[in-house]
């Protein structure tokens, strides 16, 4: 099974990173949509559909928490996954964001960490990496 | 690009570009990083694992972030907190200003790579 994908993230070069990070472990992906804030990224998630969103916290118009949790009050998206993508590192912070039903992930990550993530939110299981998106030596870990 | 030994007879970075992410919470300030816009090109291209090079936003947007992952995990290790920072979006500027807003140079760390040189600087607000 292919995912639909939604990224949600103020930086343009994070969300590719993501998606990238997604391609290269062989995550099997069908449609993509980006956001840049967590407005933006609940119309997608209203006019589409969307298997999972890896979501940013720190953003303007709407921050991550807040779509996270305008997510679960609709009965439509409560049962969306999601993974929170971000450099936070308050355990407060970071509990309260599992406790409304969303994974975390620490920045800087390795496609590797993605990976599993995605994995066990989901349970889907991987395509063979393509090569066409393998790292090069010395590429930065995002 | 990778990270190369300390050149002492390195000066600040050339033509540089700085962007500077300010946080708040339990304490506030804005850490700052500089490099020589030269290195911009590379390192957004190793971001983004792209043989094209990247547009002059993409370098900026990069630059950004990266700044902000490197702030977002200094501030709870420098100040052992569990209250959450809340972390501007990271902006450009065109020179570092030190000690526009009353802030203060806590700490500052250079970084060597084999392309250039990258420098960070930690400002807080007095009594932080």
């Amino acid at each position: 099974m292919a995912l639909n994908v939604l990224v949600v993230d103020d930086s343009r070069v994070m969300r590719q990173m993501i998606l990238r990070s997604l391609r290269v472990c062989g995550v099997p992906i069908q449609d993509v949509y980006e956001a840049s804030n967590g407005e933006e990224g609940l119309r997608l998630v209203t006019d589409n559909w969307v298997d999972l969103a890896l979501v940013d916290i720190n953003m303007p118009v709407m921050t991550g928490e807040e779509m996270l949790d305008r997510l679960r009050q609709n009965p439509l998206t409560s049962d969306l996954k999601v993974i929170v993508v971000s450099t936070e590192s308050s355990e407060v912070r970071v509990e309260r964001l599992r406790a409304k039903g969303a994974s975390f992930l620490h920045k800087p990550f390795t496609p590797e960490e993605l990976r599993d993530v995605v994995i066990r939110v989901t349970g889907v299981c991987l395509e063979l990496p393509n090569e066409d998106f393998a790292l090069p030596d010395g590429s930065p870990s995002f | 690009m990778l990270p190369a030994p300390p050149r002492a007879d390195e000066g600040p970075p050339r033509d540089p570009q700085t962007v500077v992410v300010s946080f708040s919470g339990p304490c506030s300030g804005d850490l700052s990083l500089t490099v020589s816009r030269e290195l911009m090109p590379s390192l957004a291209a190793s971001i983004l694992g792209s043989d094209d090079t990247p547009t002059e936003s993409e370098q900026l947007d990069a630059l950004g972030e990266i700044a902000n992952i490197v702030c977002g995990n200094v501030l709870p290790e420098a100040f052992a907190e569990d209250e959450p920072f809340l972390l501007s979006a990271p902006r450009p500027v065109t020179a570092v200003a030190r000690g526009d807003g009353g802030l203060e140079l806590a700490a500052e760390a250079r970084l060597w790579l084999d392309e250039g040189r990258a420098d960070l600087a930690l400002y807080l607000a007095p009594g932080a």
